[in-house]
This record gives C-alpha cells, sequence and structure tokens, in this order.
C-alpha cells in the first residue's frame, strides 16, 4: 500500500481551507457588518470584527421610529425609500414563497409521475422543460411586464405566486422525475393489482416512499423563490413587496446604501429558510426500499 | 371450464415488438407454465393479462369476460412480481394483509388468514418484522404469502424461485407442486428453467421472441418437440441436433453422416413423407443415444468422448461425433470411464427430422 | 505435496464483521493446474473468502499464500490474481481487442508484448473473428471467453470466478461449463470457481470444497464429496434429487447389527459397527428400487406426486410419516398408484441424529 506524501496532504488540506475561507467569507462579513456602526459600513482600512457593536440596524429594520431618529441624526432628509417596517417584506415573501413553492411541487409531481409511467410528451420532454430555464431571465423581463400589465396582474399576490410557481416548475419536474424512477413500477402495480386504482397506489405506495426527495426539492424551489428579485422588481409597484425588494430599498439619496441596514436585514432573511430545513431534515429519510425490491 | 382465454395478444414498446398476436387458454385449477429465455415477453405477457399493460391488439378473457379494457384491481387476478416488491414501509404482516385490507376484509378475518398462510409458508418468524431485514428466500416466501391471501380466478408467478441458492429452490419445488394441489387455483407460472416447469406444470408453453413455439404437456414438449428451439431449451441436456442426409426414397430410408449411415423408421407416418428434402436435421435426445467402450450391432458407429460430467446420479458425455459435439447422458456405473475413442448407436425416428430452413419438426 | 506446487494456500484464515464469524479459521490449498469449486449457499462465507484472496479485504488472522509467497500486506493488484465477476461484466462500449488489452495496459506493459499476448489469447479462446465486436453486442458463449480472456492475458497464477453463471439462462449455464472446463484443462489454469450451484461444482471441479456458516466441511473429488459425504449437511446439499433422510434405529439381531425403518426391518448393514440407539439413514434416490409388485424386502408406499423430468421421472412417495424421492424411468407410475420399495443398504448412510455426522457406510468401497 502506498503512503501518501506528507506534502500532499498538506496542500489537500490547505486547498480545502482556502475554499472553505472564500465561500463563507460573505456570511461572515454580512453578519459582522450587520452590528456595525454607520461610520464602520465602508471604512477603509475594513473593520473585520467591530469593537462597539450595536442592534440599532436591526432597530431600523423592524421600527419605522428607529428609522427616523436615524435620518435626524445624520441630519439628512427622510428621503431613503423604506419608509414602512420590515414586517410587511417578510408577510409578502412569505405569502408568495410558500404558495408557489407549494404549487410548484404539486405540479410538479403530478407531471413528473406522468412523464415516469406514462411516458408522457416522449423521450425528450423533461429536457425540453429545462431548455425554457436556460433563456436568460432579464430576455424576458419586458414581455412579462406587459404580460402581466394585460392581465391585471402586476402588483398581486396571486400574480407573483403564478409566475414563481411556472419558474421554479421545470426544477421541481426534473427533481422528482428521478426520485419516482427510483421506484420500480411493480411496486404500484402490486398495490393495483391487489385493488387500489393507480392514482390510490400512487398516493399510499409511491408517495411515502419519495417524501424524502419531494421535502428536498421543496426545500430547494423555496431558496429560489425566497432569494428571487429581478422578477420581485419589475413585477411590483409597492403593493406587494418582498424582502429582496426590501433590502435594496435601504438607500438614501445623501447616504447612499445603508449597508449596515442591508446586511441586517439580510441576516434575519436567511433565518425562514434555515428554519424550514431544520424543521424537515427529520423526514429526510433514506434507504426506506432496501429489501423490498430486488434489481 | 376455462379461467383464462387469450386470443391475438399484442403489445409493443415502441419499436420492440414484446407480444405478437399469442393465443392460449388455461382450465380451472390447470398449472400453465410459460417458459422461454429471458427477454422473451414472459413478464410483458403477466403483466398484460394483469391489466398493468394495455395491450395494443386482441383480447383477454377471465372467467368468460372480457377484461382487456378491465383496470386490474377490477380482474380478479393476483400476480408475483419477478422483483417481488413487497412494500418497504410495511410489515410482513401487514403485506400480507395487504390485499384483504384493501378489499375490507374485517380485522378479524384477517388475522385468520394471515396465521394460516404464515403456517403454511413457514414465515411465522417474519410477520412482525420489516422487508428490509429479510433474507431472499425469505422476501420469496412472504411475497407468495400476499399473492395467496385474497383467493382470486387467477394466480400468476413470475420466476419465483429464479433467485434463490440452488438448494433452496430445488426444496420449493415440491413445496409449490403441494401448494398449488391445496389451493386449486388456476396457476400461470413463468420460469426460464425448464426443469421447473417439466417437473411441476399440467401444460408448458414456450415463449420465444414474443411468439409461442409450442403448447402441450411435458410430455408432448419432450417427446414430440416442434421445432428445434422447442427441442434445444427443454431437457438437461438439450436434444442434440445433427446435420444429415436423407436417401433410399420409400423403399429404404437411410439416415446419413459423417461417419453414420443407419435406416429410418417411420417415415410413413409423416404427413410431408414425400416432400422430404434430401439435406435436414434430426434431433437426438442425449439419453437415447448409446454409448460403450467396443464396437457392437448396438453401437456401430466411431466417435471420442473429450469430456465426461460426472452428475453424481447420472453422467454426461460430450462427445465428438459427426463433424461436431453430442452429449449423452449415461448412469454413473457405466462401462466408459474415461476420455477417449468409443463408440455409439442410435435409432432415428422418422418424428425427429428437422426441417433445416423452417427449423420445424416434420410432422 | 511440495509447497511450490502450491498456487494458493489459507492458512488459519479467521473474519468477523462486529463480533460475528464471517470465515472461521479456514484452511485450504489449491495445487497448480487444479479446479476447486467453493461451494455453499448464500452467507456461508464464501464471498467474504474470496475479497480476501484477491485483497479487497484484510483477513483478521491467518495467512493467505499465492505461488509460496504471504500475500497479507501486498495490494490487489499486486497479487498476480485474476477475477471474474458475477455477469462476467465485460466492457460493452469497448470493441473485444480493447477488452483483452485493457489489464495489460493498466500494468504499463510495452504495447509490443501486449499485442503479442491479446494475439496468443484470441487464437487460444477463438476470439479472432470478433476482435472488432462491441462488448455490448456479444452472445453469453462469446462474452465469457472475453471475460476469461481479459483475465488470462495478464497470466495470472489463480483464475477466480464469483458465481459468473448465476443470472443465466438454465439452457445456456450447461453449455458454457462445458466451455469453460475445456478452456482451463487447455491451459492448465489454477482455478477457484465460488457457487452455490452443486451441479456446476460437481461437473467442473478436480476438488470441492463444501463451506457452511464460514467453515469447511469437507473437501475432496467430487465423487468422494457425493458417496461419501462427512455429514447430514454435505450430503443434503451435493446431489439433485436430494438424498433422502429417514429416522431409523440400530439393533442388534442374532449377533449382528440390524436396521429397521418405519417401513423395513431386519435391513443388514456391512459398515462399521456402531452403537445400538436411534440415527437416520440417508438413501440417494437413485439407491432406492421401486417395483409395481411385491418383492422380498419391499414395503408398499403411496405415490403422493410425479415430477416429469422427460427423460426419467423423480416420485415422491410416502415412508411412514415422511416423504422420499425415487427415480424412475419415464411412466413407470402415476400420482395416487401403489408402489413397492427396496432400499440398496450398500449405497446407505448412517447419521447420528444429534450432531448430524455420518457415523457408518458400507465398509467396501467399490473402486471408483
Amino acid at each position: 500500500m502506498n503512503e501518501t506524501p506528507i506534502w500532499a496532504t498538506i496542500l489537500k488540506r490547505t486547498a480545502v481551507i482556502v475554499s472553505m475561507a472564500i465561500a463563507f467569507f460573505p456570511i461572515y462579513w454580512l453578519i459582522s457588518t450587520s452590528f456595525k456602526p454607520f461610520d464602520e459600513w465602508a471604512s477603509w482600512p475594513p473593520v473585520w470584527l467591530t469593537d462597539a457593536p450595536t442592534l440599532q440596524n436591526y432597530r431600523i429594520v423592524f421600527f419605522p421610529e428607529a428609522a427616523r431618529a436615524f435620518a435626524a441624526a445624520q441630519q439628512g432628509s427622510l428621503d431613503y425609500k423604506v419608509s414602512g417596517s420590515a414586517w410587511r417584506a417578510f408577510e409578502g415573501s412569505a405569502i408568495i414563497s410558500t404558495f408557489a413553492t407549494f404549487f410548484s411541487v404539486l405540479f410538479g409531481t403530478l407531471a413528473a409521475y406522468s412523464i415516469v409511467r406514462f411516458r408522457t410528451g416522449g423521450e425528450n420532454y423533461p429536457f425540453q422543460f429545462l431548455t425554457v430555464r436556460m433563456i436568460p431571465p432579464i430576455a424576458v423581463v419586458v414581455p412579462m411586464v406587459v404580460l402581466f400589465s394585460i392581465l391585471r396582474l402586476s402588483d398581486t399576490y396571486f400574480g407573483m405566486i403564478l409566475a414563481y410557481t411556472a419558474f421554479t416548475l421545470p426544477f421541481s419536474i426534473w427533481m422528482i422525475r428521478s426520485f419516482i424512477e427510483e421506484i420500480p413500477s411493480e411496486l404500484e402495480g402490486a398495490a393495483m393489482v391487489h385493488g387500489m386504482s393507480q392514482f390510490r397506489a400512487f398516493l399510499t405506495v409511491t408517495l411515502p416512499l419519495i417524501k424524502g426527495g419531494v421535502l428536498a426539492t421543496a426545500l430547494f424551489i423555496f431558496i429560489l423563490n425566497w432569494s428571487e428579485f429581478l422578477f420581485a422588481l419589475v413585477l411590483t409597484a409597492g403593493d406587494v413587496i418582498t424582502v429582496t425588494l426590501q433590502v435594496a430599498n435601504y438607500v438614501s439619496a445623501s447616504s447612499g446604501k445603508l449597508y449596515g441596514v442591508q446586511a441586517a436585514m439580510g441576516t434575519v432573511s436567511t433565518l425562514p429558510v434555515i428554519i424550514f430545513g431544520y424543521v424537515i431534515q427529520r423526514h429526510l429519510v433514506r434507504g426506506l426500499t432496501f429489501g423490498a425490491i430486488k434489481r | 371450464m376455462t379461467e383464462v382465454a387469450v386470443e391475438s395478444l399484442s403489445k409493443s414498446f415502441g419499436d420492440l415488438q414484446a407480444l405478437r398476436g399469442l393465443d392460449f387458454d388455461a382450465a380451472h385449477g390447470e398449472f400453465f407454465c410459460v417458459i422461454g429465455p429471458t427477454n422473451a415477453g414472459k413478464s410483458t405477457l403477466l403483466k398484460t393479462i394483469a391489466g398493468l399493460h394495455r395491450p395494443d391488439g386482441g383480447r383477454i378473457l377471465l372467467s368468460g369476460r372480457d377484461v382487456t379494457r378491465a383496470e386490474p384491481r377490477h380482474r380478479n387476478v393476483s400476480l408475483l412480481f419477478q422483483n417481488i416488491a413487497l412494500f418497504p414501509t410495511l410489515s410482513g404482516r401487514d403485506n400480507i394483509a395487504f390485499p384483504l385490507r384493501t378489499v375490507g376484509t374485517g380485522e378479524g378475518e384477517i388475522a385468520r388468514r394471515v396465521g394460516e398462510i404464515a403456517e403454511v409458508l413457514k414465515i411465522g418468524h417474519l410477520l412482525d418484522r420489516l422487508p428490509q431485514t429479510f433474507s431472499g428466500g425469505e422476501q420469496q416466501r412472504v411475497a407468495i404469502g400476499r399473492a395467496i391471501a385474497r383467493p382470486t380466478d387467477l394466480l400468476m408467478l413470475d420466476e419465483p424461485l429464479t433467485n434463490l441458492d440452488a438448494r433452496i429452490r430445488i426444496a420449493l419445488r415440491i413445496e409449490f407442486k403441494t401448494l398449488h394441489h391445496e389451493l386449486g387455483q388456476t396457476l400461470i407460472y413463468v420460469t426460464h428453467d425448464q426443469v421447473e416447469a417439466m417437473s411441476m406444470s399440467d401444460r408448458i408453453a414456450v415463449l420465444n421472441k414474443g411468439r409461442f413455439e409450442q403448447i402441450g404437456t411435458p410430455d408432448e414438449v419432450y417427446h414430440r418437440p416442434a421445432s428445434a428451439f422447442v427441442a434445444r431449451f427443454i431437457g438437461q441436456p438439450p436434444m442434440n441436433i445433427v446435420d444429415a442426409e436423407l436417401s433410399g426414397g420409400m423403399d429404404d430410408p437411410r439416415l446419413s453422416g459423417p461417419g453414420f449411415s443407419i435406416p429410418i423408421g417411420g417415415i410413413e407416418q409423416l404427413e410431408s413423407a414425400s416432400r422430404l428434402p434430401r439435406k435436414l436435421a434430426f434431433g437426438l435426445r442425449p439419453e437415447a443415444l448409446r454409448v460403450a467402450p467396443g464396437e457392437g450391432p448396438d453401437t456401430p458407429f466411431a466417435g471420442e468422448v473429450v469430456w465426461i460430467e460426472r452428475l453424481g446420479g447420472k453422467s454426461i458425455l460430450d462427445l465428438r461425433f459427426a463433424q461436431g459435439l453430442v452429449k449423452a447422458v449415461v448412469p454413473t456405473d457405466h462401462a466408459v470411464r474415461r476420455e477417449g475413442p468409443v463408440w455409439l448407436g442410435f435409432t432415428p425416428r422418422a418424428e425427429h427430422l428437422i426441417d433445416k430452413e423452417s427449423e420445424l419438426f416434420f410432422r | 505435496m511440495a509447497e511450490e506446487e502450491m498456487k494458493l494456500e489459507l492458512r488459519g484464515v479467521h473474519k468477523s464483521f462486529d463480533g460475528a464469524a464471517a470465515v472461521k479459521g479456514l484452511d485450504l490449498a489449491l495445487r497448480k493446474g487444479e479446479f476447486l469449486s467453493l461451494l455453499g449457499p448464500s452467507g456461508c462465507g464464501k464471498s467474504t473468502t474470496l475479497a480476501m484472496i484477491t485483497g479487497f479485504l484484510a483477513p483478521d488472522s491467518g495467512e493467505i499464500l499465492v505461488d509460496g509467497r504471504v500475500v497479507n500486506r501486498i495490494a490487489p493488484r499486486k497479487r498476480r490474481i485474476g477475477l471474474v465477476f458475477q455477469d462476467y461484466a465485460v466492457f460493452s462500449r469497448l470493441t473485444v481487442r480493447a477488452n483483452l488489452v485493457f489489464g495489460l495496459e493498466s500494468q504499463g506493459v510495452a504495447r509490443k508484448e501486449r499485442n503479442l499476448a491479446v494475439a496468443e489469447i484470441s487464437e487460444k479462446l477463438e476470439l479472432r473473428d470478433i476482435l472488432g465486436a462491441r462488448g455490448g453486442e456479444l452472445n453469453m458463449s462469446e462474452m465469457q471467453r472475453v471475460a476469461l480472456g481479459r483475465v488470462l492475458v495478464t497470466k495470472p497464477q489463480l483464475l477466480l470466478l464469483d458465481e459468473p453463471m448465476s443470472n443465466l439462462d438454465a439452457a445456456l449455464r450447461a453449455s458454457l461449463r462445458s466451455e469453460l472446463k475445456q478452456i482451463q484443462k487447455e491451459l492448465e489454469q489454477t482455478v477457484l470457481y465460488v457457487t452455490h450451484d452443486q451441479v456446476e461444482a460437481l461437473s467442473m471441479s478436480d476438488r470441492i470444497a463444501v463451506m457452511r456458516d464460514g467453515a469447511l466441511l469437507q473437501v475432496g473429488t467430487p465423487e468422494d464429496i457425493y458417496n461419501r459425504p462427512v455429514g447430514r449437511f454435505v450430503a443434503q446439499f451435493i446431489g439433485d434429487p436430494p438424498i433422502n433422510i429417514v429416522p431409523c434405529r440400530v439393533e442388534e439381531a442374532q449377533g449382528k447389527l440390524v436396521v429397521g425403518t418405519a417401513l423395513h426391518s431386519g435391513l443388514g448393514f456391512a459398515g462399521r459397527d456402531v452403537p445400538i440407539g436411534d440415527y437416520l439413514l440417508a438413501v440417494r434416490p437413485h439407491h432406492l428400487r421401486a417395483s409395481r409388485a411385491p418383492r422380498e424386502g419391499t414395503a408398499e408406499c403411496e405415490i403422493r406426486m410425479v415430477e416429469n423430468f422427460g427423460a426419467e421421472h423423480v416420485l415422491h412417495v410416502t415412508y411412514g410419516e415422511d416423504l422420499v424421492a425415487v427415480v424412475t424411468e419415464p411412466g413407470f407410475a402415476r400420482e395416487g398408484e401403489r408402489l413397492h420399495l427396496s432400499l440398496d443398504m450398500d449405497q446407505a448412510h448412517l447419521i447420528d441424529p444429534l450432531d448430524e455426522r455420518v457415523v457408518a457406510r458400507r465398509r467396501r468401497e467399490a473402486a471408483a
């Protein structure tokens, strides 16, 4: 057996540490900046870890009075775009992302089942779905805006949910399809032969077995929806607002980008996703079919 | 009373024609075997009869009812899949109870039935465990238990013994036959192992590339195969097929080839007697080949033993003869003990003659 | 046997997983040019043993020697062992030539030598005409020869085959067996063949090693194992139809030992003297004589089931509380009819019911 030379091990370990550092640095900076006072937001040389941590940024995010106090302290006008508290943005994102994820996974599962069991649309159908997603989103911004305005869907929750469902559907079909393919059709066949309709067989036999995969897909789609910015920007006009827009709106004519507040908002908005992931991880069980199927 | 009847059944998957116009029927209580090589269409046939595939053409009748368009649950059949397909989240007990629960049988009756089945199949110790803890043989038994839980008009088993150790297969063969006696259900049993089919069935259907080559009793299929394919598929070792020439007309018909020339009887009983070509082939069962260390009236032809397979109860001799290799089966205490030159003999009959073009036996 | 002639030796090899012993103190030796089958049911430890010989698993204790060299610490690819997998695993996208050359290329053999070796092996295995065909296009016989060729071209000291035919149609297995054996004999290749199918073992082996629960029960020629099994398990594992086992009692009558069963009594037994008591009598189905009419020494039985094997029938008849199998010619009798059975005591074995070892069989051993 060959012994790995010591320098190879050092090189490997260093490479891992460096990549991890690069990957985690933005997150570190985000959290660190969210606690920095105003003068340290964009200072040079950069402040790695502030000596004077403050919760002011967080207060501005949640409480409009804190925002006013801040503006007064800056001797500038209340001239930045955000007037309301971030709660409305969280509400908006929650509603849109949750419903859009739900519908995307629901329709995605039904479509994936049809594609796998009935070969709907032929060999290349799933791939065709995916190619739609290969178009750079910016290319369809203008047509989408026009379409939404004709259909009177602009700046509505329904419109946003519809758009997000449509955008993420190819992903949910593609991912859930692979989970359904893992389950041999003979399992449903056994249920059908012994008295169930195909749909009931799907619900009682297949669905519980792909539960983990479906939840993993849901988490992925939820993250996509939650962090979406471009279409939230162009398809809303103020009645509907998402966390991504809220973050972007923390600018003022006099003070420029309020990095600290943006960092605070950014930090807080990761929480729902983390909670969602934590809650479903108990349901991500693998290897359920071992011992029941012969290959 | 006919339990199952299949008429001109066809099914294709894209370019692949899995079933090409199949016809057969099975009587009530019959043990009907479908055998054939891998990918002959056996599993497709069972799944189509069960309703899991929709046929492209033809009809399926169960107990007189046309079920070609009916859903699986309305056909009253039971199917054991080749890859078993036990429900992985259900215990052995719940797997077996599944068909009964789905149709709403009372829990008391279910418990009684599961107990009965566990007794017969000796799987009582598996009832409260999950399938992933079962060995291959145990999975098979539980799957069989599920298949027979609810008595149906037709029971279909797709290669139920294929994945098991040879020794367990032999033991389960007997159990199956006994079980079938007791159940009295019409049974369609699919396998690629002709020994299983021969030893257990009332009738055998030989399936090759989506078509039936022959349907008949084990004796019919063994002693009067319809084609060279059937002759080579049935029998252990399978029938030898040797090229030869026919001469002498109807007066003194003789079969000749490199190293042998022998009169052949029974020509007059063939329908196609007058149309027999000169060059043809004939089938020779390994047990019908006589082998002796010395030349004699029964063994006039020279050959050579290249290998002896000693299988305990009998031995198989690999012989070089007529510019080819043939196999003979002899008892263990046979006079021929080692490789080397030997003398062979056989008594050909006209019903063993094969048309080289169509590969069918002359009848 | 000179030590240098041993191509493979296992000395006291032991392996456990999670406290459960999978292989227990295995001692085995393989001569040059020998075909040895490692035969046993699933879970007996034969695959674990194979993994240790190839080097994928390390034994907990004991030594493995290939060609006289201890290889416990040597990496698999340096052991000069060739392995053929289940289903042969021929690379379906590569040509036959590319398959054959594969092992040599990974060993870094020079091109000229590679081509020479490939030419030689394709001649011997009759692969010359299909060198250009792709792996996926071959029939099973060709695939077996390509899988063998791929391994043999590296001139291994020892060739290991891991149940290569277990997933094949029964009809194919018979012809592949002949071919494999011919190739092995011609090339004088030392082979260790792992299988659960006793027909394969009986047919091809010079010797058989029967394994159960991690231990070797018996090692001997096929004839040894078939005619002189050491215990109940080996007796029942080898032979199709399986050996019949019925309870019996050994008593003394007029100074000699006689055996009595449910249906027969006073059976003479020419074997070694054993203590009086209850035993099991093992007789092969081929050693029961059936007749339609009663004769001297026969007992009446009822035919419960007939298995039709074409060239012969196996009748399962009642024998007291048991069922025994007897082989007859086709059409001899039908289900439900009565038959008269006698036992050939020259071919019977007495088994101790407690430790399941064969304690006696006929003293006179016929020449092979």
